[in-house]
């Protein structure tokens, strides 16, 4: 994909982390505890905070389109 | 005496060590507005990112959280803390990227000004200004009457509350006020730091005090079931409801926006959004736990008395000498928020304002004009500190929903070439005008539907913004080519 077109993907994947964080279906459920301390909802949400931190590192290498040469300076 | 003296002299150190910051920062500025309010773009990795999450982290963070944790459990984290992880990094690389290569191309430093220049429309610059102003107000409020709740309990009464909100204002005031956004750059790192390792090392001692974390967490589980769980706490459409308010409202801070433009380089702006959601992911459980066992420590807090949970406990449970390690801890957390956003009032006031509409009287005189005006900002917002409205985070909410409302159009004015000035100010200054509404009565509820009532407010903001584009005339195509320039450069590689 090209121009700003390509930043749909970008935006499928912050959208679908973010609807898997609104787990309705699992509203209720604390166990299995983490450590016996960290809820369900709480490290589900840490592993879905991981996976967007590694997207965003992916995105930078890949899809994050570069400046004109020469602009930084 | 003696362990409360060693507070007073780590909290003197401190400050002794911002101040010193700020005047070493003064002495190494140069005294043109590009360098005082912007220092001079030249910002890298390290600088940027600390500097941005300590902006971010509030007294809504170190006091207004745990307080919320206290009543509503460790559901907080996914309530407020997630979209902030998540979106906010999102929106860095929409808007913050766009904003950055704009910034750097034209020499933006304010939203109004850019905004302005996007819309080729004063009007767009001047509600922009005031709708910035009216909304950072009460969330600098937030973080002052943090501060002076953390100095009283902490000092155990010996520094009362309006002594304290007077420390944190007049020490911020005069290292902002000196050295500018370098100086609040570099402070901010420091104050970064301080504070991260402060609410890991107040979590772990804290831990092990009360027999460890299964032993505590296990006390709550038996005693307080409901907060290890979501519902009965939160609905899954306020859950939803703040996965948006909290992000959109992070891009729309001012003090955010014109950090994001400080950037030396892309790179900077790429390991920005790698390292934000993992920071949040290690900071905020932390203190979120702590309001937690709070709970069941100190049982019967109601309202906003439970803003003082954190500092309670560091009180309670730690020598006096490690109470003032945390107390610099949450000072820091706040003062770093506190400068930028005084900083960004000021260049928005000096830049915006005075040099557009009084020119012959300002120029030269920026940088002093800039200075005065943090000077009599500190007293404003002194004075309504004092005066203590409500809870922490029932102020950073309404100052949250005030925010949201110009999400569409900073959004939108980047992404939509066809978007126009009326568009932009009929989906800021109708919804801005419901939000008092929303917030202080009960008139408009009917129309949340379970929501938050940001969502309606989000909704017709957007719908304002695209239907009233659509019936408006655009802006000559020359002149918004001309304004996209460096994006379809980047963008379509032209």
């Amino acid at each position: 994909m090209k121009g700003y077109s390509r930043d749909h993907i970008f935006w499928i994947a912050i959208a679908v982390i973010s609807l898997a964080h609104v787990d309705f279906w699992a509203w209720d459920k604390i166990h299995p505890l983490l450590f016996g301390w960290v809820p369900y909802h709480l490290w589900f949400d840490g592993v879905l905070t991981i996976a967007g931190a590694l997207f965003f590192f992916w995105w930078g290498i890949q899809g994050w389109p570069d400046p004109p040469e020469g602009f930084e300076k | 005496m003696e362990s409360l003296t060693l507070i007073l002299l780590i909290i003197a150190l401190h400050f002794a060590i911002v101040l010193s910051i700020g005047w070493y920062s003064w002495k190494a500025s140069k005294p043109t507005p590009e360098d005082y309010f912007m220092g001079s773009r030249t910002f890298g990795t390290l600088a940027l990112v600390i500097s941005i999450y300590a902006t971010n982290m509030t007294a809504f963070y170190m006091i207004g959280i745990p307080g919320f944790a206290y009543h509503k459990g460790i559901g907080v984290y996914g309530y407020v803390a997630f979209g902030t992880a998540i979106i906010t990094p999102a929106l860095y690389y929409l808007v913050g990227y766009r904003a950055w290569l704009l910034g750097k191309q034209k020499g933006y430093m304010t939203q109004p000004e850019f905004y302005g220049k996007r819309w080729n429309s004063d009007a767009v610059s001047v509600v922009f200004f005031f709708f910035l102003l009216i909304f950072t107000i009460p969330y600098l409020c937030v973080s002052v009457i943090g501060g002076g709740i953390a100095f009283n309990l902490i000092t155990k009464g010996a520094v009362s509350y309006p002594l304290g909100a007077f420390f944190i204002i007049a020490a911020v005031s005069a290292y902002v006020a000196a050295g500018g956004m370098r100086g609040t750059a570099w402070v901010n790192i420091y104050q970064g730091f301080v504070f991260m390792i402060a609410g890991a090392v107040s979590f772990v001692l804290l831990g092990e005090r009360l027999g460890g974390f299964s032993e505590i967490s296990g006390r709550v589980l038996v005693e307080k079931a409901q907060l290890f769980m979501r519902a009965g706490n939160f609905t899954p459409r306020e859950w939803f409801s703040y996965l948006l308010i909290s992000p959109l409202a992070v891009i729309v801070f001012p003090h955010v926006f014109s950090k994001l433009l400080i950037a030396k380089s892309v790179i900077s702006l790429k390991r920005l959004t790698f390292w934000y959601p993992l920071m949040v992911l290690l900071t905020w459980p932390p203190v979120i736990y702590i309001g937690l066992w709070g709970a069941i420590l100190k049982p019967g807090l109601l309202g906003k008395t439970s803003d003082s949970i954190l500092p309670w406990m560091c009180a309670e449970y730690f020598p006096l000498s490690l109470s003032g390690i945390a107390l610099a801890g949450i000072l820091a957390a706040l003062m770093s928020s506190i400068d930028a956003m005084f900083l960004s009032l000021s260049t928005m006031l000096t830049r915006d304002i005075l040099a557009k509409f009084f020119p012959h009287r300002i120029q030269g005189k920026e940088v002093v004009t800039g200075r005065v005006f943090i000077i009599l900002l500190a007293v404003l917002v002194f004075i309504v500190a004092i005066l203590r409205p409500s809870s922490i985070f029932i102020i950073a909410t309404f100052a949250f929903s005030g925010y949201v409302v110009a999400a569409p159009a900073m959004i939108g004015g980047l992404i939509w070439k066809k978007a126009t000035k009326y568009g932009a100010l009929a989906s800021i200054g109708v919804p801005g005008l419901l939000v008092p509404i929303y917030q202080f009565t009960d008139l408009l509820q009917w129309t949340t539907f379970g929501f938050l009532y940001n969502i309606p407010v989000l909704v017709l903001s957007t719908f304002l913004f695209v239907v009233v584009s659509l019936l408006t005339p655009p802006l000559p195509k020359n002149y918004t080519d001309e304004f996209f320039g460096v994006l379809d450069q980047v963008y379509l590689k032209k």
